[in-house]
């Protein structure tokens, strides 16, 4: 096994795309199986040496970042395991190791006439920490979060011990869990709190009786590690297009939006004014009047493709959208359209908020679509009074845009702060979640506090003790360390 | 402006697999796709078109599948579609395609400008273009990253990309121009483009409808014919250095030194 302890060479595990700052370990350990890695974690559950699981840095909130310890490293756990096809071809699973990227599991599908349905953006990360986040993309609007798509997971705990986690197998009692594994007795209380009915990836995932592996799928690394896992995979069946359509005032991006959620196509994505500001610079085709533009995706089934172009030409007519300007491609791979396009946009926004020198205030608040109107007016009215240059862009079929506020002082950065919080605040007091699929991480734990109070959070770590009682993982992640002892 | 682009469908390169055995490309399964320099040909006669209005007419020699191609450039907004197919044209070299789509051009009537693609990414000759300005008569100009038109004065003026420099030539209408990939960016299709393809006819023209010379076509009507296609024996392996970062770069100071480079 590769251990790495030359600073130079480490140094990029203390990073990850949010701007958290000042990690550091005294190495990196690259386990290539199970074994080695559960004989790194019970060394140091031994020696109580803290542990930080890393994928592959593309995280937003400082996850993966080590602040003392050893980094336990996903990157030479990069095989697929098996691709389980059924008689009929039909159905499949496949298993893998954690370090295997999105575009490795999405190809490997593809190959076979199947698909991954979760899909979030950045295809570079690796599976096993989108699992550690529920990670989730824009047609989990149709398909639902990562964990809706995990049959099976290997999960070490810091002692070493290896889990072996069947969907299906253990269930909670309402809100007690009391089982057996490897001859030990696990019995404890879940959290008192309600989760919001949103999309959500904020704290553990509790619910009456829930299935074990629900509770490790979303814990950022905090339980244990993910050693394994079986992915259901989806069958190619159906066309897909996808559509760019630009408006004249944004607000009717944002109507529109809302009017073809009932019709339940795969995925709808938002972009307003400023999103499309900074996109002309890679798409100079984008109509120079449009201020507000909406991205869709529609299944169809071969035959019925012109009733569907039909439809969708109606409705963006009642717009006034020009249908000349109107992008779209068809293709019958579920995994084509304009993934690229969407995908320019949280890197573009990276770029200019790189260059404005200070961190990130961005935003991953969803909320129940009763009070989707009221969010998106509630940002607009904020950021026009305190006249900050912002972006808005996202999930919009789950009410899920991305805020993300660019400070041009440390003034203004400061300002900006305090306009999140009252961000968070309005979310939360409509039934929102405070993180939709990013995650806590290091970042956004004072978020999670409005959410669940420090009652919540305390149930949290006492659910972390039962796993791992000397609190040695991803510690600071999700759970403010204090807040363990 | 009545401008006529040729297109060739080709299958997707970047997911084209050899087979090791036989050394061959493995066709099946791999998706057709229009060539992507012909993408920037309808581009460039879109421009025009909407600058001096007129008539874009997207014309293909392939078999009757080769119609999906045409029916996106329709898509990106060419007004008609031509596709030249007939088993006589089965086998042809760029002679014969050539000769079979400059017949076909005729038969379309008056036109101002031909756009090709520089080259397609299959056959890799560049030879069709240039190969219908011949059989036409007409003058032709290849490589063209930029292209103005001045149908008052019946003239294209058009910068060539060579490999060291650029060169602006003026040709007279009726001419040959061939795209290259950096002359612009191809539009995506509308959805209004779209709606109008499913509903678009194709215009089938055969062997006969193009009044061609038997001899001029298909297998029997094509100079040259293909040997043999082999990949070339890969390239032996470079030599990878491990360790440590200072250890490597060590390692390659001695390595450069060793071969007198410094
Ligand atoms: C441009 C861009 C777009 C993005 N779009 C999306 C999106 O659409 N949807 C979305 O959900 N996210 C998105 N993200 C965020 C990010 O891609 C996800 O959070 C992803 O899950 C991180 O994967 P990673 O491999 O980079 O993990 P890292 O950042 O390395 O780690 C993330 C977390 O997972 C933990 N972890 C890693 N491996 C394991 C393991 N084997 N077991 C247990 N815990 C582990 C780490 O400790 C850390 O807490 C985006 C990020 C970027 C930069
Ligand atoms: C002996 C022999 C047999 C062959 N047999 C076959 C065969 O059976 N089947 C087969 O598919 N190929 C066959 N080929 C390949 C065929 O010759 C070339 O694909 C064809 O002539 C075009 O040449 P190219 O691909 O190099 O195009 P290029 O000359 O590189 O293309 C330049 C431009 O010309 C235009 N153009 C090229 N081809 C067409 C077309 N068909 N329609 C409209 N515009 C076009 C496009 O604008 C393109 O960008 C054969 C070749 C030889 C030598």
């Amino acid at each position: 096994m590769l251990i790495k302890r030359d600073q130079e060479t480490i140094k990029g595990y203390f990073e990850d795309t949010s701007s958290l700052s000042g990690g550091f370990a005294d190495a990196v350990y690259l386990p290539e199986n199970a074994q080695e890695t559960a004989a790194v974690l019970k060394e140091a559950g031994e020696k109580k040496t803290p542990v930080t699981f890393s994928g592959n840095g593309t995280g937003t909130t400082g996850g993966r970042i080590p602040f003392g310890g050893i980094v336990l490293a996903t990157d030479k756990l990069n095989r697929i395991l098996d691709l389980k096809i059924s008689h009929d071809k039909k159905n499949a699973t496949l298993v893998t190791q954690p370090g295997v990227t999105l575009e490795e599991i999405e190809a490997t599908a593809q190959k076979n006439g199947f698909f991954y349905a979760p899909d979030p953006t950045e295809q570079t990360a690796f599976i096993g920490a989108t699992l550690s986040t529920n990670a989730s993309g824009s047609r989990t609007f149709t398909f639902g979060p990562s964990r809706h798509y995990v049959k099976r997971i290997k999960v070490i705990l810091s002692n070493g011990e290896i889990l072996d986690t069947p969907r299906g197998r253990v269930f909670a009692k309402d809100r007690e869990f009391n089982f057996e594994k490897n001859g030990k007795r696990y019995q404890f209380s879940l959290p008192s709190y309600q989760m919001p009915h949103v999309k959500h990836s904020a704290g553990y995932f509790v619910e009456p009786n829930m299935d074990l592996i629900d509770l490790f799928i979303g814990s950022e690394g905090t339980l244990g590690f993910i050693a394994e896992a079986e992915l259901v995979l989806m069958k190619k069946e159906k066309n897909i297009m996808g559509l760019v359509a630009f408006f004249q005032k944004e607000i009717d991006a944002f109507n529109f939006a809302q009017e073809i959620k009932p019709l339940k196509p795969l995925a709808i994505e938002f972009f307003g004014e400023t999103s499309l500001e900074l996109l002309r610079n890679k798409y100079p085709k984008i109509p120079s009047y449009a201020t507000g533009a909406i991205f869709f995706e529609d299944l169809f089934a071969p035959g019925e493709e012109e009733k569907v172009l039909e439809k969708w030409s109606g409705l963006l007519s009642k717009y006034n959208v020009n249908l000349d300007d109107v992008w779209m491609n068809e293709s019958s791979d579920v995994t084509k359209s304009f993934k690229e396009f969407r995908h320019e946009m949280p890197e573009l926004i990276n770029e200019v908020i790189k260059q404005s020198g200070f961190s990130k205030i961005s935003g991953d608040i969803a909320v129940p679509d009763s009070k989707a109107r009221e969010m998106y007016q509630f940002y607009k009215e904020k950021v026009a009074e305190s006249n900050f240059y912002y972006v808005l862009f996202g999930h919009i079929s789950q009410n899920h845009l991305h805020i993300n506020l660019v400070p041009k002082s440390a003034d203004e950065w400061k300002l900006a702060k305090e306009l999140y919080m009252k961000f968070i605040r309005k979310a939360v007091s409509m039934g929102g979640t405070v993180s939709a699929e990013h995650g806590i991480g290091k970042l956004k734990k004072i978020y999670l506090l409005e959410l669940y109070g420090e009652k919540g959070v305390r149930e949290m770590a006492a659910v972390k003790k039962v796993f791992d009682p000397a609190c040695m993982l991803g510690i600071d992640n999700v759970i403010k360390k204090d807040m363990l002892l | 402006m009545d401008i006529i682009v040729c297109i060739k469908q080709v299958p997707d390169t970047t997911e084209v697999k050899i087979n090791p055995e036989t050394n061959t490309l493995i066709r099946e399964g791999v998706p057709s796709i229009i060539n992507p320099f012909d993408e920037n040909a309808v581009e460039a006669a879109l421009v025009l078109k909407e600058k001096h209005g007129g008539k874009v007419t997207v014309i293909t020699m392939g078999p009757p599948q080769a119609a999906e191609a045409l029916k996106a450039t329709i898509a990106m907004g060419a007004d008609e579609m031509v596709l030249v197919s007939d088993r006589a044209f089965a086998g042809s070299d760029t002679w014969a395609t050539s000769y079979t789509l400059s017949q076909a051009i005729k038969k379309l009537g008056n036109f101002d400008l031909i756009l090709c693609g520089k080259q397609a990414i299959d056959g890799d000759t560049a030879q069709v273009g240039p190969g219908i300005a011949e059989w036409l008569g007409i003058p032709q100009v290849t490589f063209a990253v930029k292209l103005e038109a001045d149908p008052a004065n019946k003239k294209v003026k058009v910068e060539r990309m060579l490999e060291e420099i650029n060169e602006i030539v003026e040709a007279p209408f009726p001419c040959v121009v061939t795209a290259v990939k950096q002359m612009n960016i191809p539009r995506l299709p509308s959805l209004k483009g779209m709606m109008r393809a499913k509903k678009a006819e194709v215009k089938i023209l055969s062997a006969q409808d193009i009044e061609a010379d038997p001899k001029n076509l298909g297998l029997n009507g094509s100079p040259t014919s293909v040997v043999r296609i082999f990949t070339p024996p890969p390239r032996g392996g470079g030599e990878v250095l491990t360790g440590e970062a200072g250890e490597i770069v060590g390692k390659l100071i001695g390595k450069i030194k060793d071969r007198k480079i410094i």
